[in-house]
């Protein structure tokens, strides 16, 4: 079983997965502001949430897999001018697959969704990304962006993505995309030209692919403590 | 005292021979400029002894101080005390540069036995350092290279250099791109960086550049070989008159 931590404050969520001693050293990091709760266990979790006209929230995910995690997510954005930003890092090591299912579906015109998801994948670890987005033909000026970007650190990882649009409207601003790769070798070098050892470089680079994942948590303690343990993992 | 031996060397890419017998010898307090047409092997040279991986040498020997340097990484050899100046500086989003010098002089310090800096105390090197190239502070928390102009990025790498202080900097093309001030700038800031304990290798087109960092002696590079080797005046004779009379003597 994987555990799940819900933190949450203002408008703003994260959602930890992974095994409870790692969650632990993260929530030693949760301002006193944010409330926490469990959301039970991460192998089958799912995730809802609905906002109204000009609601807005912001969701981090953050799967560390040391056990597997299975999460559905699936957003109802049920009136005019509602926002939603959403993004995912997903950590797999081990044998372990990491795997999210995004349904972002635009219930009315006029609102707007973001997704930055970032798959990780060390070892034999397999993550996996699907995002629908879904604009019905009545909910025009709607603006739906999706982005997936992976990346493999070892010969036997593996990524997937599925990334889709079903758009019946036809005044949308909508996009998506998706990426697999492995870390940049120019950068390695340049680190190492410097000093800076194979493995640290590695480290280096890791936590900038995954900096962008975690730009929405706007406490920057909690959100060094997330970096932490991605380090760990990697290391 | 020599800091640099490159003896007999060839290197090449994809079974194609790039370098051809390269010998050269650098020694402490000296700096020498490295010339010649496109393709001739420059920026070979200057990746080779700071071990790039895409090149496969295949005979001859460069050694620092003695040591065999084609035998270490990269990272070994910065420690050592090769640094290259990139003629491309790499870009590296969501890495900013406090963190990265940061790493890259702490593991030099921990290579020499020293505690690493504490925050405090590299931030003050940091600012230190800057000023010797004329940076901007603010470029200290933005990510490595990006979005940096090609003047700053230029300006970066000799930064960089003041940060880890080589015993032998290799500056391969820090002049292109830059325009008269920055080019003033980036020279000022190698020069000041010159002792009498290191060495600098700088590569150009251009005798411009020479203006500012003036070379004891300049090695002409062609076809993988250093055809030829004068002083300073050999700068301004192929800028008068191009390579071609060198390489046309060669018969």
């Amino acid at each position: 079983m994987t555990a799940v931590k819900q933190i949450f404050f203002g408008r703003e969520y994260l959602v930890l997965t992974g095994d409870e001693a790692l969650l632990g050293r993260v929530l030693e990091h949760v301002p006193a502001s944010a409330s926490v709760s469990d959301l039970g266990d991460a192998s089958d979790l799912k995730f809802e949430l609905s906002l109204r006209e000009n609601e807005s929230a912001s969701v981090t995910f953050v799967s560390f897999a040391g056990s597997p995690a299975k999460v559905d997510v699936r957003v109802s954005l049920l009136g005019e001018g509602a926002r939603c930003d959403l993004k995912g890092l997903l950590v797999a090591t081990g044998e372990n697959r990491v795997e999210y299912d995004v349904f972002m579906d635009h219930c009315v015109g006029g609102a707007v969704s973001n997704q930055l998801f970032k798959g990780m994948a060390f070892d034999s670890g397999v993550t996996r990304f699907g995002g629908l987005i879904h604009v019905p033909q009545y909910a025009q000026k709607t603006e739906a962006y999706q982005a997936n970007h992976n990346l493999l650190l070892s010969r036997s990882a593996r990524a997937f993505s599925k990334p889709q649009l079903e758009i019946y409207a036809d005044d949308v601003k909508c996009s998506h995309g998706a990426t697999v790769g492995r870390l940049n070798e120019d950068e390695i070098f340049y680190m190492r030209s410097r000093g800076i050892s194979e493995k640290q470089a590695f480290s280096l680079a890791c936590t900038a692919f995954a900096a962008e994942a975690l730009v929405s948590i706007s406490d920057s303690g909690l959100r060094d403590a997330v970096t932490d343990e991605i380090l760990h993992l990697n290391l | 005292m020599n800091i640099l031996s490159v003896k007999n060397l060839h290197a090449c890419v994809d079974d194609r021979e790039i370098l051809r017998g390269i010998n050269l010898e650098v020694n402490a307090g000296e700096v020498h400029a490295i010339m010649g047409p496109n393709g001739s092997g420059k920026s070979t040279l200057s990746s080779v002894i700071a071990g790039r991986d895409s090149y496969t040498v295949t005979e001859g020997s460069v050694t620092l101080y003695g040591k065999d340097l084609l035998a270490m990484t990269p990272e070994q050899r910065s420690w050592e005390g090769v640094f290259l100046g990139f003629q491309y500086p790499v870009e590296i989003p969501g890495v900013n540069n406090v963190n990265f010098m940061r790493a890259a002089v702490n593991e030099h310090r921990k290579f020499k036995g020293l505690p690493a800096l504490s925050a405090g105390e590299f931030l003050k090197l940091m600012k230190e350092k800057m000023a010797y190239v004329e940076m901007d502070p603010s470029f200290a928390s933005r990510g490595v290279n990006v979005g940096f102009s090609g003047g700053e990025k230029k300006r970066n790498e000799i930064f960089q250099m003041a940060m880890i202080e080589p015993s032998l900097a290799i500056l391969d093309e820090t002049d292109s791109g830059l325009d008269v001030d920055a080019l003033r700038i980036v020279a000022a800031g190698v020069n000041r960086l010159r002792t009498k304990e290191n060495a600098t290798i700088v590569i150009t087109h251009y005798q411009r550049l020479l203006d500012y960092i003036v070379p004891d002696v300049i090695h002409i590079l062609y076809k993988g070989q250093i055809i030829l080797s004068d002083d300073k005046s050999l700068a301004l004779k192929i800028e008068e008159k191009g390579y071609d009379w060198i390489v046309n003597d060669r018969g």
